[in-house]
Order: structure tokens, then sequence, then C-alpha cells
């Protein structure tokens, strides 16, 4: 299994284990607890595990002395960044257009959506950019350390 | 001029007219004139489709160094499109937390305050990588 390809794997993982957590903790705090639903949703703050992918370039280091990256990676790499931009946009514009049909011009929104809008487009990108990466390569390793 | 610097530049004159336009009748008369006006940045995706034309007719104006001056452009574009959508997002949240809401017509102006950036970056960046102006041999 290639460098990019045990990234794309860490990430995955790790963002599936934060939505995860986030939607245990809402469901907990809502139905358990018996919060209201407003305050039951800051259980999304596990959403912040995300944050574990920045360590991806540490723990997996450049090899010296050796080829990292060639053509097809460099392709593979590009499919994936336009595959996930694709969809970003597509639910970004969804994000901003729904809630404004929805309310109308002179509705009011919780502030929080903001940054939830911000958090969910990271999460979105990273989450698709992984699974075509995978998707690309192969799921398994094949021998390959390149 | 190649179809991608034609791109960029009607990309570049629809936006600095409609912004100009839209800005100047909203100081002279009310927003409600001005705003509106805005909805002329939907000539963008004309222009994609006018400048499209003549590859679809078999002549081939598209090859590997106008394909990385594309790429180039659109990371350009979303490295600068990023800070500006978590800023103006999260500057309003740190603005209003207290207040509780914003109004709903603020996602519709970062919607498109993101989509005019990104395509004004892409733009200026094509047009920087080819050249502003017309050189010989370009089609």
């Amino acid at each position: 299994m290639n460098r990019a390809q045990k990234i794309a794997r860490f990430s995955l993982i790790v963002v599936l284990i934060a939505l995860t957590l986030s939607a245990i903790a809402v469901c907990a705090l809502y139905f358990v607890v018996g919060l209201p639903i407003r305050r039951a949703l800051g259980g999304f703050a596990f959403i912040s595990v995300v944050g574990l992918c920045g360590l991806s370039p540490v723990l997996f280091r450049k090899e010296k002395g050796q080829v990292e990256f060639d053509e097809r990676d460099l392709l593979i790499h590009k499919k994936a960044s336009l595959a996930a931009y694709s969809i970003f946009w597509l639910l970004f514009v969804a994000a901003c257009m729904v809630p404004f049909f929805i309310l109308g011009p002179k509705g009011t929104i919780s502030v929080k959506y903001l940054p939830a809008m911000v958090f969910g487009g990271m999460v979105t990108v990273m989450l698709v950019q992984s699974i075509v990466t995978l998707e690309e390569y192969g799921w398994r390793g094949k021998g390959e350390k390149s | 001029m190649n179809s991608a610097q034609k791109f960029a530049w009607s990309n570049l004159i629809i936006i600095g007219i409609t912004l100009t336009l839209s800005g100047t009748i909203t100081l002279l008369f009310a927003p409600q004139h001005g705003i509106p006006l805005i909805g002329l940045l939907g000539l963008v995706g004309i222009s994609s489709a006018v400048f499209r034309k003549r590859r679809r007719r078999g002549g081939i104006n598209f090859d590997e160094r106008d394909r990385l001056i594309y790429e180039r452009s659109l990371t350009a574009a979303h490295l600068v499109f990023w800070p500006f959508f978590v800023a103006a997002c999260m500057l309003p949240w740190l603005v209003f937390r207290s207040s509780g809401s914003v109004p709903v017509y603020m996602l519709p102006m970062i919607l498109g305050g993101g989509g005019v950036i990104a395509i004004v970056v892409q733009s200026l960046a094509i047009l920087l990588q080819y050249g502003w102006r017309d050189k010989d041999g370009d089609k």
C-alpha cells in the first residue's frame, strides 16, 4: 500500500469515527439525557476529531531517496480533488439556497448554521477525496510500495 | 487569443460591469434597485458555453499545456476561495453569537461572494499564465 493510500485510508477512518461519535453523542443527549434538540446538537463537537487528519503527514512520512509520486499518482490526486470539489460545490449551493427558499428573504437562521457549513464542507471534501483515492488505487495493498 | 483567454476576459468584464452597475445604482438610488442587477452575473455561464463551442467542432484547441494552466487556475481559485469561505462563515458567528441568529439572505451573499472570488481568481490566473494579450499563433 503506497503513502497516498495510507493517508486516504487514515482520513476516511478518522472522518467516519468523528461522524459516528457525533451522531451517538447527539442521540444520547437527546434521547437518553433528554436535552432539547438545540442543546443536544452540541454533541457535534465530536466532529473536531477530524483535526487528527492533520497528523497524517507526520504519521506517513516520505522516505528519503525514493520516488513517492509519479504521473499516475498525480492523475489520481487530480481526479480525487475534482470529484471532491464537484460534490462540495453542489452541497454548498444547496446549503445556501435551500434555507433561503424555505424561510424567505426576511427569515432568520441560527448563527450556528454558519460554522456547521464550514465543517460540513471540510468533511465532505476529505471524505470524497479519500473514497475516490482508494477507489482508484484499490482499497487494499497490491504489493506496491512507491 | 485562445478560447481560455477569451473565457477569462469575458468573465472579468461581466463581473466588473455587473458589480460597478449594481454598486452605482445602489449608491445613487436604493439597494432594492441595485442588488437585483447582481443577477447579471449569470451571463458568466453563457461565456463558458460560447468559448467552448469550437472544441465540439473537432478542432484541437486544448492540449497538455492548456490543461496544466486550467488545473493551476482552478487550484489558485480554491486556494483563495477557502480562506474567504471560512472567514465569511466564522466572522458572523463570532460577531452575532450572542444574538443567536442571522438574516437568511446572508447565505446567498456568501455563495455569491465565494463564486465571484473563485471565478475572478481563476480568470486572473489564466490570464497571468497565458499572457494578457494576443500572441502570434494562439487561436
